[in-house]
């Protein structure tokens, strides 16, 4: 489970995930690279106008019982099964990915942040 | 939500994961892609599209862009499986579960920079657009080229089985792309400031419309089937509708409160999407059901139509309406007529079988009966309802397409337009068709005439052709009854049948074809303006 730290609306905040490369997955496993491997992910908090660049991720969920377990913030976390294929997709050889998903940077157990679809 | 996607240096629309074939197909959009943006070409292929053929400029323009494509084509054309393969690999990622979750709708349009990516492939929605409207300009040419060879084997009486199949293939691929297309056109007219068509379509209406219209949707919260298009919509603001995802805010409330403030803002005929026919869904009768699959209105979406049935002062009339409670609406408007006949209409898609044709021609000769009782009415009331003697000469013939006609040449491509010498010659050609008249080969022409007028008619399906008690004659939804009331509002585009409740009141029924009145006419002599209290 992902430790969620609320946002504050009056600086307009947002969490980006940094999607780390597959030689840092390989590293911490130390296994050779390749493209299967788990997918370890960092969550940090920005305001909107001051936030590094960043990709913004358009997907479908696919079916909500069907997830397999990423790494965010050293925490196992459960993904959509689709989610998790497109960040498999998405993650580079060497360089890490700064990058916008629903799923993971809206706190989904937090009425209030869902609904207000912030910012 | 909105201010996440636009402030993206790039945003990525993933359709899922790849494969050999999808790996390829984006590996080949790459190149086709960057071939028709660097050299200028896919401007041109969207003007060929958008344009009505027929006329010089057209053809013009055709020859330019197929010289352009010379190459292309040629190679195309080499390899006619390759070829529909390629075609079938874009059909197969339009296809994917990725586009019907509606809140992508808001991510693709407004998303400054965009990326598709199946798997690791991946191409800008530049390229990706490029090669998709490539893609329906090769259809076209296939569809041209085999429908010559299926001719010539037809003159040569060897039938070809092979040509035959290709050509129902070619046919049946990528036939029903209007989700993209419409989000691709979105994109254009949102980032592309020279884009000046835009103002109408990006109407919350028009959006909706083309939601309710096009292949289903998913949402999570029906609210959604709204709100998610709030952030496209250049007339959010002043619609003043503000998301509101509280349990005690009903659904029926939200679309309620939208439909109103669309009719207020004088979008009339977001009436035109209101058919909720007969069932307890919960909403007032004039309230569209964004829950519910739309069918396309009588005169198609109101932001494509040619119709203008309260005149040509439309947008600038004032005070269309004077007032709503709580789920009514009064709207002003003019009292045309009264139903007073109607006859089965058609309701099946397939209809235009062998076996059916006797029953087209009964339905044919239905609607020439009730045109016939109308030329009655003009005799023995010595009054002329119609305003040129011409709408009462070529009612029959216009009535069943609702005075829609496609040019030969369109394949879907293009607008379409009022009937012409070709909808008479089509109609001719038809009732000789019906009488087996026009089996061989040297018909095909006549044949082909057929062909476009049944493709209208298809459009005018779920609807039953009346007869009202001044004369008039056209087309209603199949739920209408006799008694029902034909009214024109201000500022709408298309007539409406509505039913009164015997307290003053009406409950809406849908929109209608009524033959003489769709251009204005009936209102060029100001005809008294009367009140209508919609529930």
């Amino acid at each position: 489970m992902i430790d969620y730290k609320p946002l504050d609306p009056a600086l307009k905040q947002f969490r980006l995930v940094t999607v780390k490369s597959r030689s840092h997955s390989a590293a911490v496993l130390s296994v050779p690279v390749q493209d299967y491997l788990p997918v370890h992910c960092l969550l940090s908090t920005f305001s909107l106008n001051n936030a590094p660049q960043y990709q913004a991720l358009s997907y479908t969920w696919g079916k909500p019982e069907n997830t397999v377990s990423i790494t965010v913030d050293l925490r196992e976390t459960e993904v959509t099964k689709n989610l998790c294929q497109a960040l498999i997709d998405i993650r580079q050889e060497t360089e890490d990915v700064v990058l916008w998903a629903d799923a993971i940077c809206i706190d989904q157990k937090n009425g209030k942040e869902k609904a207000s679809k912030f910012p | 939500m909105r201010d996440i996607y636009s402030k993206a240096s790039n945003t990525i629309a993933f359709l899922g994961i790849g494969w050999n074939g999808s790996d390829l197909a984006m590996a080949k959009f790459n190149t086709i892609g960057k071939f028709l943006c660097d050299n200028g070409i896919t401007e041109l292929i969207s003007s060929y599209i958008g344009m009505k053929s027929g006329n010089s400029q057209f053809e013009a323009l055709k020859e330019d862009l197929y010289q352009r494509l010379d190459v292309q084509f040629a190679e195309a054309l080499q390899d006619l499986e390759g070829t529909l393969n390629f075609m079938y690999s874009m059909q197969e990622l339009l296809s994917r579960s990725y586009w019907e979750r509606i809140w992508i709708r808001q991510e693709f349009v407004i998303s400054p920079n965009l990326t598709i990516k199946a798997g690791k492939g991946t191409v800008t929605v530049d390229r990706f657009r490029a090669t998709f409207l490539y893609m329906l300009v090769l259809k076209k040419l296939l569809m041209e080229l085999s429908m010559g060879v299926l001719e010539d084997a037809k003159q040569k009486k060897e039938p070809d089985p092979e040509a035959d199949s290709f050509f129902l293939r070619t046919c049946k691929v990528l036939e029903d792309v209007s989700l993209v297309s419409t989000m691709l056109g979105r994109r254009r007219q949102i980032h592309d400031p020279e884009d000046n068509s835009s103002a109408i379509g990006l109407r919350l209406m028009n959006l909706l419309a083309d939601l309710a219209i096009g292949p289903q949707t998913k949402a999570s919260d029906d609210k959604d089937r709204i709100y998610a298009l709030l952030g496209m919509a250049n007339d959010g603001k002043l619609l003043e509708i503000d998301p509101d995802y509280k349990e005690s805010t009903s659904c029926e409330w939200v679309y309620t409160a939208a439909a109103r403030a669309m009719l207020f803002a004088g979008q009339i005929d977001i009436l035109s999407l209101s058919q909720n026919r007969d069932k307890t869904c919960g909403l007032p009768s004039w309230v569209p059901d964004w829950r519910d699959k739309i069918i396309r209105p009588s005169g198609q979406l109101s932001k494509d139509t040619f119709f203008a049935a309260s005149g040509p002062q439309l947008s600038t009339s004032k005070y269309k309406i004077v007032g709503s409670n709580l789920d009514g609406i009064t709207l002003k408007g003019y009292h045309v007529d009264i139903i007073e006949e109607l006859i089965p209409g058609r309701t099946t898609r397939d209809q235009y079988m062998k076996e059916d044709l006797p029953q087209l021609g009964k339905y044919l000769e239905s609607i020439r009966s009730l045109c016939d009782k109308s030329n009655a009415k003009a005799w023995v009331n010595f009054f002329e309802i119609y305003t040129k003697a011409s709408d009462r000469a070529d009612a029959h013939i216009r009535i069943p397409i609702a005075d829609q006609e496609m040019n030969h040449n369109q394949f879907g491509v293009g607008g379409l337009q009022s009937t012409t010498a070709l909808s008479q010659r089509a109609y001719t050609s038809l009732l000789e068709h019906i009488d087996g008249k026009l089996d061989t080969p040297s018909h095909a022409a006549a044949l082909r005439d057929v062909a476009c007028y049944n493709l209208c008619m298809k459009d005018q399906l779920f609807r039953r052709p009346f007869l009202a008690k001044k004369g008039y004659v056209g087309l209603v939804p199949d739920h209408a009854k006799v008694g029902d009331v034909l009214a024109i509002f201000l500022c709408g585009k298309f007539p409406y049948v509505v039913r009164g409740d015997g307290d003053g009141t009406y409950k809406f029924i849908g929109d209608a074809y009524v033959h003489g009145i769709m251009y204005g006419e009936f209102t060029e002599n100001g005809p008294r303006i009367e009140e209508f209290i919609l529930r």
